[in-house]
């Protein structure tokens, strides 16, 4: 058995994208626990991949053909898994704030939390404060997280955490900001619970956030 | 000397990555997001795709508006000073504010203050070849945000006297902008005296925001020169490869100065395509990298191409403090920015991709700017520089130090000046950093005094004061 999760995890590192729908398929049929075949082959495997980053041996496109193979092997799983294991790592809703259409860094980040086994729900660019709410209504998620690469859309961070609160939600999620020009010192300013530098560190931020 | 320029890119490079360009333009198309700007592209000959919000420009529509730009003209210092872009010479800015400040021996950055300006203004002065300023807002932790902007321009002018080049990130804050430019030198008539340039740009890939579309309406409908300043980031925005970053960066120089031209037929414009990388390793900008250099010796042979002066942001590094890695980065990019010939170059400071600035960077940056010049001047020959006459009267054994020739030459043909520690001497007090301090703290250490003439520093003030009133909050203390 660890032969087959060793070897999920490997094809994960690796990107084997076409061969891994095969391999995750193999395993069910084997009688693999789906959960097991998750939590022991795949997501390993993005722990290796999250591991090399940061130690400079594999690039960011690498990191990306790592996320979508472990998605593609998450489609097979995904019909077979409870409700609560879909949401795998967490759920987290993000987007880039009111008034900013820049979605590079955070299309970026969408995808390596995807890789690392999060359920992300991309709302996309210019999302206004009640669309956040809106979205965290409907998702129910783990995190709130947000970008932005201006100084002027900057603020709109804070605006959102005020219309959590105002809500009545903000204590039920773990709010996440990040950008070119958001510090981790105007994130608690505006009373966000994390701040990363790129898209790794997000997943890791978001990982201490969940204690996962 | 006649200026000369280095170009990686030959004619048919250029010319290959000039039909892409178009050819992007005409089957790929820019998402205009501001309906008004897609309505005047519309009325120019583009064509909408559907019902999106996708333009594509006919190649034939472009050429005509590269055409029919002002490719020559000048700008006016609140002293009335004129000078005109391009000219025989480059001309060197400084950066007056950053959304960080890293102070001298600091572990970690603080936030901007008003004082920062002003000092940063007054280094400005004292630094020979620094001749305009670019003020791009970002907020100062000390002055109500209801009126950093005019505060923050009117002491850029008042305290230099010089040029300044801004970015306003809303149509308010443009159409400060521009009233402070025109209080600085006296003239409503910003199509004749333009006292700004500023910068507009478009979100790679192929996008113009609807906030963008806003501000360009704004400024290019009160006349006031432009420089167009798409910046692709080769790898994420743009394909990684530099020649297809370089043909999506101009073709969205390219849609701008066509939009820009449709609004105002004859539009100053000025090229400022900046173009960098993700580093793929850290998955951060890196506008330190080697081709950041080779991306920016690209886009002002392109600019030269159509004729366009050029206006870049000079010495980036992905450094976070002023050190080797920022000398070895700040080199590479301002020695390609020296040998391409540009027309305007931004400097002064910015470490970590431009995140924030030190004091010292600014003063080691116009030091590595003068010996890149120095470089790029290269060897003059000549009668005169080839000394025979000299050679011939000292003489085989002889010594050419006190020669007239010598005293003729010392001051022009070698460069001397800057932080540089040539003395041999060891000690941290020889260090570049320690000297660009101690000069810092000598020019602080002098009497403070306005660059601007006194009328103009009149009207500068009497603009902050009624800009403050209008907004209902207290104006800072200016100086007397």
């Amino acid at each position: 058995m660890s032969e087959v999760y060793a070897r999920l995890a490997e094809m994960v590192v690796s990107g084997g994208i076409e061969e891994i729908q095969t391999l995750t398929q193999q395993a069910v049929d084997g009688g693999t626990e789906p959960r097991e075949i998750l939590d022991k082959g795949l997501l390993p495997g993005m722990e290796v991949v999250g591991q090399r980053f940061k130690e400079g041996d594999m690039y960011v496109p690498e990191v990306l053909l790592s996320a979508r193979t472990m998605h593609a092997a998450l489609d097979v799983l995904r019909p077979l898994l409870s409700e609560s294991d879909q949401a795998g790592s967490g759920t987290i809703i993000i987007g880039t704030v009111e008034g900013d259409i820049h979605n590079v860094g955070k299309n970026l980040v969408a995808m390596v939390l995807e890789g690392a086994g999060f359920n992300v729900v991309d709302l996309g660019v210019d999302v206004k404060p009640e669309a956040f709410i809106d979205a965290a209504k409907e998702h129910k998620p783990d995190i709130v997280a947000m970008s932005a690469l201006l100084t002027t859309t900057m603020p709109k961070m804070a605006e959102t955490i005020e219309a959590l609160q105002e809500a009545g939600i903000r204590d039920q999620v773990k709010v996440i900001a990040g950008g070119a020009p958001v510090t981790e010192e105007y994130v608690m300013e505006i009373g966000a619970d994390g701040h990363a530098l790129n898209a790794v560190l997000a997943v890791e931020k978001a990982k201490e956030l969940l204690q996962r | 000397m006649p200026r000369k320029t280095v170009s990686l890119l030959s004619r048919e490079s250029l010319e290959r990555i000039h039909s892409e360009s178009l050819k992007i333009l005409e089957t790929v198309g820019m998402r205009v997001e501001n309906p008004e700007c897609r309505s005047i592209l519309e009325k120019a000959g583009a064509k909408r795709l559907g019902q999106t919000e996708v333009m594509r420009l006919p190649a034939p529509m472009v050429l005509e508006a590269m055409d029919q730009i002002t490719k020559k003209f000048e700008l006016v210092h609140p002293t009335g000073e004129r000078f005109w872009v391009p000219d025989v010479r480059p001309r060197v800015g400084t950066r007056v504010k950053m959304p960080k400040i890293l102070d001298y021996g600091a572990k970690d950055c603080r936030p901007p203050r008003r004082q920062d300006v002003i000092d940063l203004c007054r280094i400005t002065n004292a630094l020979p070849k620094a001749e305009f300023t670019c003020a791009i807002q970002y907020p100062s932790s000390d002055v109500p945000p209801e009126i950093d902007v005019a505060d923050t321009l009117g002491l850029v002018f008042a305290v230099t006297g010089k040029f300044s080049m801004c970015a306003p990130g809303t149509v308010e804050d443009a159409r400060t902008s521009l009233d402070m430019a025109a209080a600085a030198v006296g003239s409503d008539n910003i199509d004749q005296n333009p006292g700004t340039l500023v910068e507009v740009n478009t979100t790679s890939p192929l996008v113009l925001g609807a906030r963008e579309g806003r501000i360009i309406l704004h400024l290019v409908n009160r006349h006031i020169p432009i420089n167009v300043a798409p910046m692709p980031v080769a790898g994420v925005a743009t394909p990684l490869t530099l020649a297809g970053t370089l043909a999506v960066g101009n073709a969205e120089g390219l849609f701008l100065c066509t939009l820009v031209n449709a609004i105002w037929p004859g539009a100053k414009i000025v090229h400022a395509v900046c173009g960098s990388i993700l580093n793929m390793k850290t998955a951060n900008l890196s506008m330190g990298a080697a081709e950041t250099c080779l991306l920016s010796s690209g886009e002002l042979a392109l600019a030269k191409f159509y004729g366009l002066p050029t206006q870049r942001m000079g010495g980036y590094s992905d450094s976070y403090y002023p050190d080797v890695q920022a000398g070895i980065e700040k080199m590479a990019a301002v020695l390609t920015l020296a040998q391409s010939n540009a027309d305007l170059i931004a400097m002064g400071g910015p470490l970590n991709c431009a995140a924030h600035l030190s004091y010292e960077q600014v003063v080691i940056d116009h030091d590595i700017w003068e010996m890149a010049e120095r470089i790029a001047r290269e060897i003059e020959v000549n009668e005169e520089t080839l000394a025979y006459d000299t050679v011939a009267n000292v003489g085989p054994g002889g010594s050419y130090v006190g020669e007239p020739h010598t005293l003729r030459w010392v001051r022009s043909e070698h460069y001397y000046g800057g932080s540089f520690n040539h003395t041999g001497l060891p000690g941290e007090e020889n260090t570049m950093l320690t000297r660009a301090h101690e000069r810092i703290e000598k020019i602080l250490g002098e009497p403070f005094r306005y660059g601007a003439p006194p009328d103009a520093l009149k009207r500068i003030k009497q603009y902050v004061r009624d800009h403050a009133t209008s907004r209902k909050v207290t104006p800072p203390e200016w100086t007397e």
